[in-house]
């Protein structure tokens, strides 16, 4: 377990669905064609369910976790978590990796707020706003 | 432009269209593979840049460095669904 965090912060909020019939889910009542908006960033870091939520266990199980619409749900966890990792990996494994200095290493992200869903946007070379990140420049040794 | 390419260039995305086209039943389920290849990929793109973010410069990073050279990658995967959990859904 890791306290080197301020605490996980989520790049997305979560996501908005309409109930398709009446229905109970939980404490809440639904009749069809209610908007409902699935707040997954306070789902997946609520102390209810994780132990120190906002801390970063790798030894943590993920069966707990909601998952959303995404790479997990189309191609699975397991193989989703093995593309990702195998990448990362890749890029840990060189030497003495390490972020550029100053501005030049950290992703260029900032809290969107227009936007229930997403809760970051970004900055892309020109410094212009977009949804995808576009800047982190790291260093190693050759 | 023959001048210019007189090799044929790497054609990595014709083997994964050649081999989904072996495996689809029509062409229509062809094309939903590549497009939902297209959105999974910008959607890992996203999930390995944030948890890259997230993991580099902190205490992790020498059992990070460490892992990322031996073989065992279920304790990597752990890293990997934690920040899973941060990085919670796409939305694609």
């Amino acid at each position: 377990m890791s306290d080197d965090f301020k605490g996980l912060d989520a790049p997305f909020q979560g996501f908005y669905r309409v109930s398709t019939k009446d229905q109970n889910i939980g404490s809440h009542t639904l009749k069809k064609g209610d908007r409902i908006f699935v707040d997954m960033g306070t789902a997946n870091q609520t102390e209810k369910v994780f132990t120190k939520a906002a801390t970063f266990d790798h030894t943590r199980s993920f069966s707990s976790a909601i998952d959303g619409d995404g790479a997990i749900k189309y191609l699975g966890q397991p193989l989703t978590v093995r593309i990702v990792s195998e990448v990362l990996r890749a890029v840990y494994a060189y030497n003495n990796i390490r972020r550029a200095p100053g501005k030049s290493g950290k992703l260029k992200r900032f809290t969107e707020g227009t936007n229930a869903q997403y809760r970051h946007a970004y900055l892309d070379s020109n410094d212009l706003i977009s949804p995808w990140p576009n800047s982190l420049t790291v260093q190693f040794d050759a | 432009m023959g001048l210019f390419y007189k090799k044929e260039r790497s054609t990595e995305h014709h083997e994964i269209v050649t081999r989904l086209h072996e495996i689809s039943h029509s062409t229509d389920e062809l094309a939903n593979s590549v497009l939902a290849i297209m959105v999974i990929s910008v959607n890992l793109s996203l999930i390995m840049a944030n948890t890259f973010d997230l993991l580099l410069g902190t205490d992790l990073d020498a059992s990070l460095k460490d892992l990322a050279k031996s073989s065992d990658s279920s304790t990597f995967n752990g890293y990997v669904l934690e920040g899973l959990r941060d990085y919670l859904s796409t939305l694609i």
